[in-house]
Order: C-alpha cells, then sequence, then structure tokens
C-alpha cells in the first residue's frame, strides 16, 4: 500500500483530538477539524487518488455538529463509502440511533480506548476497502450499462467455463439487432439503452445459475453468449424464443435479433475465443437483414464466402462508376389477351471480363453495407433515362417498376430523389411504378406508410414484392398505401401439402379483387400454373414462362415491334360480394392458408356459447384431425381448462362490447388427452341473427409457459438462496440476556442459545455448518467465556466462526484480552437493539463480503491461467 | 512516576487509563492538562448557565465530559457528569452550585499543576 490511510478526526476539544493524534499517529495520517464546517471542507477538497479512510467524528461541535455532519455527508454518494465513527461521551442511546439512522458504521466511546479504536477503525476501513476492491473489479469486468460481463471478461468467463466442462459440447452465440441503430435515430438513445438493458435481462434470465453459460456485451448493440450445445433442434428453438421475447419489447420497432452460431468442436477447443467469435460472427452476416431466418451456423465454406463477398466490396465503387451494372427488362403479361404491359427493371454485374455476377450474390452483399441506396438510384436513374428515350423516340411505353430495397426506404430523401428523377428526365410519373418488398412494411410499418403514401400522393403506383412471404401480410394490408399486389409462385410451389399452396393464391386473389387490388404472379414457369391463374382470376403474370429478363434492346424489339394497343381495364368485381356470406367465404380462404392456427367463432350472448364454424390447417395441425368432431361444433368450451372457461367467455364478452380486438391465455385439451397452453386472439367481423362472427388465431404457448415457470422456480432458488436464515448462537448464563438479545435478532436471525461454555460446545457439535456468529458472554458458570474461545480456537471446524463477546461495563481489561484471543467485537450490557444489531449485522456482514472476494478472486485466478 | 502523577493519582484520578491514551507520553499528557485549564468552555458554560442558555450550557459541559474522561480526571469528570445529565434532560435547577464545585477542583487542578 502506498503510504498510511488517511483518517479525519473532528473534534472541537483540542486535548481529544491530540489524545487521539498520539494513539492514531503511527498507523494512520491524523487530518484534524474542529468542527462539522471544517470536516465537510476536508472532504471536498479531497483528490481521487488521496481519499480519507475513515471519519472519526465528535457529535457535540460548534458551528456544525456531528449529526448535522451526517446530514450533509449522506447527501454525496462518493461519502458514502468513507466509514464514519462516532465518538461519544455518554450512553445517549437515542443520538446514537439517529446517527445509525444517518449512516454511522460504529461507536467509540469517550475516554477512549486505545485498542478498541484502533480495532473499530480497521474494521471499518477493510470493510469499506473490500467494497472499493469489489467495485473497482466491477468496473474493470462489467458493462456498466447492462450490468452483465464486458467482452474481455465475457471471453475470459468463456474459457474458464470451456475448461471447467470438459468433457460437454458448447456453443458461441453473437447476437445483435437488426437496424439497432434505426432505434437509436428514431426513438432517442435512451430508448437503445433502454432495449439494450432489456435484452440483457432476456440473456440474463434465460443463463439462470447453471454455471454453464457466459454471457457478455461485446459492444454497442453486440451480445454473445456460450452455452451447452442442446442439439441442432433444441438451440434453433432457443433463438426462436429469444426473438419472439424481444419482439415483446414495447416499442414501434420490430426487434430482430440476428444470431450467428459455432459449434465448438472438440479439436477446436483449444482456440482462443476470439477466434470462436469471430467465426460466430461469420455466421451472422450470412443472416444479417434475412428476415426468415435470423440465425445461422457456422460452417467451413463460410470463410471462403467472406472472400468472396470481400471481392465484391473491393470493387463495387469503381463497378458503379465504370457502369458495369446494366439494367435488364423483364417483361410483365395481362392474361386476358396475353399482352405485354409493362416490365421490371431488374440489375445485373457485367464485368469487363464478360462474367456475369448474378444478383444474388451482391446484392445481399450491397444491402448489408448500404451500397445498395448508391445501386438504387442507379438503376432508377437509368430506367428514368430509358422511358425518357423511348418517349423522345415517339413510342408509347408501358409503366416500368423500380425495385426500392429495405435500405433506401430509411433514406429521408427518397421522396425527393424519386420526384427529382421524373423531373429531371421529364417523364409522366405513372410511368415508374415502385416496388417494396412486404417484409420492409413490417419493420417499422408506422414510417414506412407515411413514406409510401407521400409517393402515393406524388403520383406513383406502388407494388407490394413477395406478397404472402413475410409473416403478417394479411394484417399488412388493410392498413398500407399499396396499389398493386406481386406474389411469387415459388413460394406457392414450396409448400410440402399439395392444394395448399394453391389455396393460398387462390384467396389472395379473391382477397385482392375485394380490395381492388391487381395482382401480378411472378416466377410463374408452367403451363399449368397459367391455367390455374386463369381459373382463378389472377390478372398479370410476369415469368419464365413469358419472358425471361433481357437486356433493353431485346426488351425494345419485343414491346414497340408491334402494336401492343392494349388498356388493361380492370375487370367489375360482383358487388353483391358485400353480404356476410361472400365476406366469410373470402375470409376462409383467406385464412385456411394462413401459417397460424386460425378457426371462425360463432359467439351466442345470451346462452354464451362458443361454437366453431370453421378451422385452417394449422388449426388441425394444432389440435388435432379430430378435435372439431371429438368437441363437438358447439361446445368447443369443453377442451378449455375448467379455471380458464370463464376467462374465455368474459373475453368474448369484451369482445363483443368494443367490437374490435381481444385476447387471452388458457390450458386447453388436445383430441389425444394431452393439455396445452394457447394464446387466443380474437377479433370481431360481425353480426350475424343475434349471433356474433368472430375470427380467432391460436397460437401454442405452451414451450414458453413452461419456461416462464422454470425461471420462476430459478428466482424462487435464488431467493431463498439469498435470503436464507442465519444462525446465531447466544452464549449467557442470564436468561434475561438470552431474551433480550433473541428479541433484538430474532426477525433476521435464527437464534439458539447456551448457558455456558460447555453447552455451547456441545451445541456447536450440532450445528457447526449453520452457525454464522457467536454471541458470548464472559462470566459463566461451569465453563467460561475465554475457558470457551480457547477451546474453540482449537478446534478446527468451529475456529472460523466469528464471536462478539457480552460485557458489562465498557472499559479496558477483559475485554481487551478477549480481542486478543480473536473475537470480533464487543456489545456492552445492557443492549441497544438498533447497536448491537448493527455490530452483529457488520460481523456478518465481513465474512460475507470476505468470502465474495475470494471466490471474485478465484474465478479471475482462473481465466487468468489460460 | 513523576510527583504530579502520583498527586493526580491520589486525588482519584485514572491517571494509568490516561497514559495508556497517550502511550505513555508524560509530556504531552502534562501538556494537555495545561490545555484544560485553558479550555474556554469552563468559562462558556457558566455563562450560559447565568443566562438559562440550556442549549449552550449543555454543548460546553458535554464537550467537558469528553474531554475530563479522555484526561482520566476523574473527580472533575463525577462532577460534569452531574450537569450534563440534568441540562440534557432540559434542567439548569441548582447547576451553578454543582458548576461552582466544578471551578473548584479546577483550581484544584490548576494548583496541583503550578506546583509540579
Amino acid at each position: 500500500m502506498a503510504g498510511k490511510n488517511k483518517i479525519l478526526i473532528a473534534d472541537d476539544a483540542k486535548v481529544d483530538r491530540i489524545a487521539l493524534r498520539k494513539i492514531l499517529g503511527d498507523t494512520y495520517e491524523v487530518i484534524e477539524a474542529e468542527d462539522g464546517q471544517q470536516a465537510l471542507e476536508i472532504l471536498e477538497a479531497q483528490t481521487e487518488f488521496d481519499t480519507i479512510a475513515a471519519i472519526l467524528l465528535d457529535l457535540v461541535m460548534p458551528k456544525m455538529g456531528g449529526l448535522e455532519f451526517m446530514e450533509e455527508y449522506r447527501k454525496v454518494e462518493s461519502y458514502r463509502g468513507i466509514p464514519v465513527i462516532i465518538a461519544t461521551v455518554d450512553g445517549d442511546v437515542n443520538t446514537e440511533r439517529e446517527c445509525l439512522k444517518l449512516g454511522a458504521w460504529d461507536f467509540v466511546s469517550k475516554p477512549y480506548d486505545a485498542s478498541v479504536i484502533q480495532f473499530r477503525l480497521r474494521n471499518a476501513i477493510e470493510r469499506s476497502e473490500q467494497q472499493l476492491s469489489r467495485e473497482l473489479r466491477y468496473r474493470a469486468d462489467y458493462d456498466m450499462l447492462t450490468g452483465i460481463y464486458n467482452k474481455t471478461k465475457f471471453f475470459e468467463a468463456t474459457r474458464a467455463t470451456l475448461n471447467r466442462n470438459p468433457s460437454e459440447k458448447f456453443v458461441l452465440l453473437r447476437m445483435d439487432i437488426e437496424k439497432f441503430q434505426l432505434v437509436n435515430s428514431f426513438f432517442g438513445s435512451s430508448s437503445g439503452d433502454g432495449l439494450l438493458c432489456y435484452i440483457a435481462d432476456e440473456i440474463r434470465r434465460f443463463a439462470g445459475e447453471t454455471g454453464k453459460v457466459s454471457f457478455g456485451r461485446i459492444e454497442a448493440d453486440i451480445f454473445g453468449i456460450c452455452m451447452p450445445y442442446p442439439g441442432e433442434e433444441a438451440l434453433i428453438e432457443f433463438v426462436k424464443y429469444l426473438r419472439m421475447r424481444l419482439g415483446q419489447y414495447a416499442l414501434e420497432f420490430d426487434v430482430v435479433p440476428t444470431v450467428g452460431m459455432y459449434v465448438i468442436e472438440e479439436e477446436e477447443r483449444k482456440m482462443p475465443v476470439d477466434r470462436m467469435y469471430d467465426r460466430a460472427l461469420l455466421a451472422a452476416k450470412q443472416c444479417k437483414g434475412n428476415y426468415i431466418n435470423n440465425y445461422a451456423f457456422y460452417t467451413e465454406d463460410m470463410r471462403d464466402g467472406i472472400v468472396r463477398e470481400q471481392q465484391i466490396v473491393n470493387h463495387m465503387r469503381k463497378a458503379l462508376a465504370d457502369e458495369e451494372f446494366v439494367i435488364y427488362l423483364q417483361p410483365k403479361y395481362s392474361l386476358q389477351d396475353n399482352k405485354l404491359c409493362g416490365a421490371e427493371a431488374l440489375v445485373r454485374w457485367r464485368k469487363p471480363s464478360g462474367e456475369m455476377i448474378s444478383p444474388g450474390e451482391f446484392i445481399p452483399v450491397f444491402e448489408r453495407n448500404g451500397f445498395v441506396i448508391k445501386l438504387d438510384y442507379y438503376v432508377w436513374e437509368k430506367t428514368c433515362a430509358l422511358i425518357a428515350k423511348w418517349i423522345a423516340e415517339g413510342r408509347t411505353p408501358a409503366p416500368v417498376s423500380v425495385n426500392i430495397s429495405r435500405v433506401s426506404m430509411y433514406n429521408p430523401k427518397l421522396v425527393e430523389w424519386i420526384c427529382g428523377l421524373t423531373d429531371k428526365y421529364q417523364i409522366p410519373r405513372e410511368l415508374l411504378q415502385l416496388e417494396l418488398t412486404e417484409s420492409a412494411y413490417t419493420t417499422n410499418p408506422k414510417a414506412i406508410k407515411e413514406t409510401m403514401e407521400r409517393l402515393q400522393r406524388e403520383g406513383f403506383s406502388i407494388l407490394m414484392d413477395d406478397f404472402g412471404s413475410g409473416y403478417s401480410s394479411l394484417n399488412v394490408l388493410k392498413d398500407i398505401a399499396v396499389d398493386i399486389l406481386k406474389i411469387d409462385m415459388k413460394f406457392l410451389s414450396d409448400s410440402e401439402k399439395s392444394g395448399r399452396g394453391e389455396n393460398i393464391l387462390a384467396s389472395v386473389v379473391r382477397m385482392a379483387k375485394w380490395l381492388d387490388l391487381p395482382v401480378v404472379a411472378e416466377g410463374v414457369e408452367r403451363r399449368e400454373q397459367v391455367d390455374f391463374l386463369h381459373s382463378v382470376g389472377c390478372e398479370y403474370v410476369q415469368g419464365y414462362y413469358f419472358a425471361r429478363p433481357m437486356p433493353v434492346e431485346d426488351y425494345e424489339a419485343l414491346a414497340f415491334s408491334r402494336d401492343r394497343g392494349h388498356k388493361e381495364q380492370e375487370r367489375a368485381m360482383d358487388a353483391a360480394g358485400d353480404s356476410l356470406w361472400t365476406a366469410t367465404a373470402q375470409m376462409e380462404g383467406m385464412f385456411s392458408g394462413m401459417l397460424d392456427a386460425a378457426g371462425i367463432y360463432e359467439y351466442d350472448e345470451e346462452s354464451r356459447s362458443i361454437g366453431i364454424l370453421r378451422a385452417n390447417n394449422a388449426y388441425y395441425d394444432l389440435f388435432g384431425y379430430g378435435d372439431i368432431n371429438t368437441f363437438g361444433r358447439r361446445d368447443s368450451i369443453e377442451a378449455v381448462q375448467e379455471e380458464g372457461r370463464e376467462e374465455l367467455l368474459e373475453t368474448f364478452d369484451t369482445l363483443i362490447k368494443t367490437g374490435e380486438m381481444a385476447e387471452c391465455e388458457f390450458m386447453r385439451r388436445l383430441e389425444n388427452g394431452r393439455w396445452i397452453w394457447v394464446h387466443l386472439k380474437l377479433k370481431y367481423i360481425t353480426k350475424v341473427g343475434g349471433k356474433h362472427i368472430i375470427v380467432g388465431t391460436i397460437s401454442d404457448i405452451t414451450q414458453q409457459k413452461k419456461m416462464d415457470q422454470e425461471l420462476q422456480k430459478y428466482r424462487q432458488a435464488l431467493y431463498a438462496a439469498e435470503h436464507a436464515v442465519r444462525t446465531i448462537l447466544v452464549v449467557d448464563d442470564e436468561e434475561a440476556n438470552r431474551v433480550s438479545l433473541r428479541c433484538i435478532l430474532e426477525a433476521h436471525y435464527q437464534v439458539l442459545e447456551a448457558e455456558n461454555g460447555a453447552e455451547a460446545l456441545s451445541v456447536l457439535a450440532e450445528h457447526a455448518g449453520e452457525i454464522a456468529l457467536i454471541l458470548l458472554d464472559l462470566r459463566m458458570p461451569v465453563m467460561d467465556g475465554l475457558t470457551f474461545l480457547e477451546r474453540k480456537s482449537k478446534d478446527s471446524a468451529i475456529a472460523g466462526i466469528p464471536v462478539i463477546v457480552i460485557t458489562a461495563d465498557d472499559t479496558t481489561g477483559r475485554q481487551l484480552q478477549t480481542l486478543e484471543l480473536g473475537a470480533e467485537d464487543y456489545i456492552v450490557k445492557p443492549f441497544v437493539p438498533e447497536i448491537a444489531f448493527r455490530r452483529v449485522e457488520h460481523v456478518i456482514g465481513l465474512g460475507r463480503l470476505m468470502g465474495q472476494v475470494v471466490t471474485a478472486g478465484e474465478k479471475g485466478l482462473e481465466g487468468e491461467k489460460i | 512516576m513523576s510527583t504530579l502523577l502520583e498527586e493526580l493519582k491520589s486525588w482519584g484520578c485514572d491517571v494509568d487509563g490516561a497514559m495508556e491514551r497517550f502511550i505513555n507520553d508524560e509530556d504531552l499528557y502534562r501538556m494537555c492538562l495545561g490545555s484544560v485549564m485553558e479550555d474556554k468552555n469552563f468559562d462558556g458554560l457558566l455563562d450560559a448557565l447565568q443566562q438559562h442558555d440550556i442549549k449552550m450550557a449543555f454543548e460546553h459541559a458535554h464537550t467537558l465530559k469528553g474531554v475530563l474522561a479522555n484526561m482520566g480526571l476523574t473527580p472533575m469528570y463525577d462532577i460534569i457528569v452531574r450537569i450534563v445529565e440534568p441540562l440534557r434532560a432540559g434542567s439548569d435547577e441548582n447547576l451553578l452550585g454543582v458548576c461552582d464545585e466544578l471551578m473548584q477542583s479546577k483550581r484544584k487542578l490548576g494548583s496541583l499543576l503550578e506546583a509540579a
């Protein structure tokens, strides 16, 4: 230690200060203050590296007395770490109580006893130093915002965990939040911080106390988790759970974690943790921007991918300047007359060598690094120039659609840019159509909606690309500004169940008609698809069956070689579609393809009966195919656990009152007798002949409930461990003394009693491991306190248990002897409850702190060994 | 041990206890005894009692109690306790008389010091 600890003595009596200086001068550097005011000034003047270790405070002083000083002292956080020991002249219990309330650590009484003062001071300083070192360690190891490990400590802890569990397989996860920077810029950095803390809490909740999960905040919105590898399927479940939990964060922003996972193979266990982390990072990069799969496992070929990606990044700027990106156009046709009615502008990268790079390869890279904004603009401008050229040539071009990537949607100048282009090239705005992929809408519906509406007001048509690929398609349509839907045939043919994809498409087309939206089917490759599209009334198509994307010259040849002479006309829909039955029929088609389980319910408020009219495929997947038959159409409530039935009915009652939405959770029996937890979300549709028609979507939340219950158990166990009742043994021959101590301590400790030293030894033999502290009288029959202490010090099983001596008088002699024998402190009779309790707390607290510091130290060492 | 300390002892002072506090530094102890004689709290106490300023009287008396205890001046300490306690309870009845006793004992201390 550098130099002596500094002690501040505040006492107006010079003689007392001299005495204290005499007593403490050898051990400490003593600074004196004549009153509280001076003491405060000295505290204020101290610097960070030259601080007061403890304060000895007289109570009665001119100008500012001890109590007033304490009032000021407690207001400053940095002072609270400095222990204050109050010097009292007389047992003025009320004042002492007051001092304790104000944050005093301990007392010494005048006349001073040199050993006692030394002892109390040393105790107080040690305690405060331990607290300080704990705090420093904390600052070095923890992330200040979220309170979890920082990068360095996380790597250390991960290494230690791997070494501690050599036979177990682990996986390292690297997680960040899609477009986190938008949270900060849209909602302010305090919202961002709030979200980060929420994420840290979720991870902490998950990690629990198994000791096998290490986690930390790497930087910004990046978190690391290392945990036992539960197998691929379970891990993916976990990632989904994580996404679900984060999605519940209350913010107008879809919080989507991107998770890169590296399964640590046996032969790679010795690899430095930062390299493991790099691998998880590689994996994470693969799934950035992929809204469907927000996770990826590290594979060996990812390294090759990274090299390739780097090449793309290295050349992209020059390629744009050199116009290596070329426009291709894919025609769209009207199914009604098979005539060309427009095109989509696509981009290809043609290298000077003639090599073509597929958009599938470079677009994701550009989307990740933001370069796509520049490429988007390039394509828009080329397209505008093309249309302008056609007009100048006297043609009547059909509209050409261009893509607006997700990243561009966040460009605040988007509308300005696009309008600027059509103005610059003087082309009618209806000739430039804008395609936006559906998943962009779900990212931040509000902001996107605004931009879309502005573009529409400016005269542009908006196409929703890839409709049906996102997870909230059906909801999106009613809220968002969109003029044309595009649906990808590929997405349909992927469906495993035959007929299901067709069903979805038919539903979408029907629904679109209902909403007055034209539909373009893209990816049309086969004759059967065309026939099918005809049959369901789809108007427009795009795909290889009709034409591949082609160079501009080819498109010009195709489009302008003959008179297209076609102007599409929307077929007038039968206006009778307003009736309920049309509506339910359409709805039925709609929801039969939904991924969530859904049912159409009929509710009779008089009899409070719930019937189910229709259910979709996912519903049967969830509840089993015999579900509705088994439980019957009228009384599906039979399947609901009795305790949940009233709540379910109330949810229906509420719904028909508000006519909007309502939801609830309950346990429900399956066809096979198993019980699951479900979440039911209801949406009111209409009223028909006294009955209410309601659509409900159902999700299985059993896993989530189970996890919540597990976590609850963990929390209880943790709470119990923290609040475990500690036991104190009181040894005193006077029953009155034992009773009064029991009264003081009982609320917080379990109290055992012994009448003398011998009895105490036998109680200890029985409860050795449980007893945290011994309160010991000195004068006792059979075996007195001193003998007991001697015996105790020789028995290693109990030697470590701290002792507080109970003594009748406050002065000299014996007590010192007991301190030498290893007692921690003493309590004077008659007992002052607060003081006795405080002294007990101090001694027990000191032991506890020591334990924590030791454990922390061991953990630290373990980390360093590697 | 010097005559002064012997005499203080026979007057009833806890000289041993005090010397322990001063780590057997007799010079320092003597110096402090000198400053006890000059301690303004004695006069302050008398003034305050005469003016029935109980709060002020208590502050002076309380400080003296600590000093006298630390100095091991037991005969004076015993007197000051009889002043502090009533004052703490808010009464100054008959305290001027006790204060007079205190002043007498202070003079006694003074004469012992002068003789040394």
